[in-house]
This record gives structure tokens, sequence and C-alpha cells, in this order.
């Protein structure tokens, strides 16, 4: 049944989501996409984008947009109450003695290995969602692209520019070249 | 009973459960619906509300919830709601602080992607979808390396680093594995490894 596979999924990312959403995407790279093929990796590149611009925690935007896609509104509600159940679980255990759980040895020894893993693992994220954009359906490298890529890394470096208005930027500069592109 | 011959609040002392759970709505359905950016906006705003304004927590008190809400799997900003939710009232607290905090972004993602769906089609919308897509890969390459930069430039650190970027690249392993292989490697090297050889004290 697709509501109960959806909401174990989700459960599993939430409890492997280790410091904080941008932890996600590789969960849900390998989880949704390459698992189950719940939605294609472009999608799910331009949501990362759109959950950016809209408000609210940056897990719960992806967790729902994956539900809906897949299953409608009660798929969207089996995710995020999916992603949401393990933290709520876990804090409510340990809400009385969190503070000698936390220094605990074993709980700071495992984080310690967790994090740079976490980094590298977005770091992959960024090079296969990169080497997708890239390539064209026929196998060509689309130049394009990647001078767009490059330009607003640029400007995302030298402006400091928060993450709205960077897809804004993204946004305006994919309808200049599709201008470009209907017009010349 | 009338108003004046009501003694002044001390700060500390705890409202009613009703009032606490009514406060506790607003304050995360605002958090919920008006943060952009994750976790660490809504920590920002977490400052200024429960500590500043409405005095639930010292500012200690909400900085120790959120390393709790880092060191425990799931997104920050539900960890924290949790915490507070609970400290203040209860497993009610918690559960409206937690729907209180999803409901609005579970609402506008819901509407939003109703739309997606069907606007995907058109040639200028694609277009500018591609550019937004762009923009999240550097997004999340700008995530990435502000991560790393806060990150112990040690050997062993560099080495978990690239091996979980070479299975995640190279290898179809999923991420829960390497996370799973982390946290286990973590607890031999840095907790019992570290102990044998300063077996007086705590791992470092």
């Amino acid at each position: 049944m697709i509501y109960l596979t959806l909401f174990l999924t989700f459960f599993k990312i939430g409890l492997f989501t280790i410091g904080g959403g941008y932890a996600m995407i590789p969960l849900i790279q390998t989880e949704v996409i390459t698992r189950h093929g719940w939605m294609t990796l472009d999608q799910f590149t331009e949501f990362v984008g759109i959950a950016e611009s809209t408000p609210g925690p940056f897990a719960i935007n992806i967790s729902t947009f994956c539900g809906m896609t897949t299953a409608g509104l009660p798929g969207s509600l089996c995710a995020t109450l999916g992603v949401v159940l393990p933290s709520v679980l876990i804090i409510l255990a340990i809400a009385k003695i969190a503070d000698r759980i936390l220094h605990h040895w074993v709980l700071q020894s495992a984080l310690k290995g967790a994090r740079p893993a976490v980094i590298g693992l977005i770091g992959a994220a960024a090079t296969t969602l990169f080497s997708h954009a890239l390539i064209a359906p026929n196998g060509h490298i689309q130049f394009m692209q990647a001078g767009l890529t490059l330009l607003l890394f640029m400007l995302a470096h030298l402006f400091k520019l928060s993450a709205i208005l960077l897809i804004l930027c993204g946004a305006g500069l994919g309808l200049l070249v599709q201008l470009c592109n209907s017009f010349c | 009973m009338t108003n004046a011959h009501k003694p002044q609040l001390p700060v500390a002392e705890k409202p009613p459960l009703l009032r606490t759970l009514l406060l506790l709505t607003l304050v995360f359905g605002k958090f919920g619906a008006l943060t952009f950016g994750g976790g660490y906006a809504i920590v920002a705003l977490m400052e200024e509300t429960i500590v500043q304004k409405y005095r639930w927590l010292t500012s200690e008190e909400l900085l120790n919830l959120i390393t709790i809400g880092e060191s425990t799997p799931g997104p920050i900003a539900v960890n924290t709601a949790t915490f507070i939710g609970y400290r203040l009232g209860g497993l009610a607290g918690s559960i409206v602080a937690v729907t209180a905090l999803v409901f609005p972004a579970w609402l506008i993602i819901v509407l939003i992607s109703t739309c997606y769906l069907t606007l995907r089609e058109n040639v200028w919308v694609a277009a500018a979808l591609n550019g937004v897509r762009l923009a999240a890969i550097v997004l999340i390459l700008r995530a990435c390396l502000k991560m790393g930069k806060k990150l112990e430039r040690t050997p062993i650190n560099l080495c978990i680093l690239t091996v979980a970027f070479l299975l995640a690249v190279f290898t179809p392993v999923s991420a829960l594995y390497i996370i799973t292989a982390a946290l286990l490697f973590g607890i031999v090297q840095f907790g019992i490894l570290a102990h044998k050889g300063n077996p007086s004290g705590e791992a470092q």
C-alpha cells in the first residue's frame, strides 16, 4: 500500500536526518528517487529551489511535496507525519534525561563520525544533481547550463545573496535564456 | 475576582495550560508560516519571541535545546518545537507546538504542488524552473561548503568525508547505510579507541 510505504520511507528519512534539513537531500535522493522512483531527479532539484523560497522548515516542505506528487493529499499527510514522528518520539523519550544523554560518550563519538559523512553526502548530492543538469538526454554536454551555474555561484558568493534572491536570479536567468532562444 | 486584587505574576510562574497551548499555537504557527530558509532562520526568530518577548526560556536554555535538536535525528525546527512544547505544556504542549509548526508549511506546499504539476508543462515556466534548479544546486553546494568550514581539519575527518562522497557518487549504496556506517565508525574510532589511550576519563 502506497500510503504505508510513503510513511515508512519518510519515517526512515526522518530518523537518519542528522544536522538539519539539507542532510535530507542525499537520503531523499537514494530512497525516494533511486529506490522507489516516485519523482524524477529534475522535479526534485526544482523543488529544492521552491522549498527554499516558501516559508516553513525545509524538511516539512520537501516531504509534503514528495507525498503530494506521489499520492496526492493523503500521501502528503503520510510523508509529513512520517518525517516528523521520529523527532517527536525521540525528544519526548529523552526530554527528562536529555542532559545526561547528550554528554554520553557513545552519542558524542557517533555524531563525531556522522558529521563529516553528512557533509560528504551533501557534496555528493550537489555533484550528481549538477552532472544531471549538465548532460542532455542525448548525452551531449550543455555548456550553457555549466555557465549559468557558474554565474549563479559567483553571484551567490560575491553578493552573499539570500536563498530566495538566488532562486529568483535563477528563474530570471532561465527566462532570459528562453527569451534569447525564441527570438534569436 | 477583580484585577486589582490579583498579585502580579512573576516571570517564572507557569501560566494556565490552556493559555500556554494557545500561545504555543500562535508562536509556532508563526514560525511555520513566516520563516524562510529552514531550521536556523527559525532559531533566530525563536530567540526573539521565546526568550525576549515571552521569557519562556533563558537564552542559555534555548541554546541547550538547539544543541539537543542538532544532536538528535530529525529536522532541527521540529526537534526544538517538540522540546519547548514539552517543557511548557507537557505532552499536549509538544503535540500542539509541532502541529502548529507543520500545518502552515504543509498547507502552502499542498497548494503550490497542485499548481506546479500543471504549470510545469508551459515552456516559460519550464525555462524558469531550469534556472531555479541550477540555483538550488548552488544552494546545496553552499550549504556543504559552509558545513565543511566548521569541520575540524583532521586526516580522519577528511577520510570519512571522502569515503562517504565517493560511495554516494559512484555506487548505488543508500545514504542510510553510509550514515549508519559513519555512526558506528565514530563510536569505535572516537569512543572506544580514544578510551583505550585515555582510560581514566571521557572521550574527547
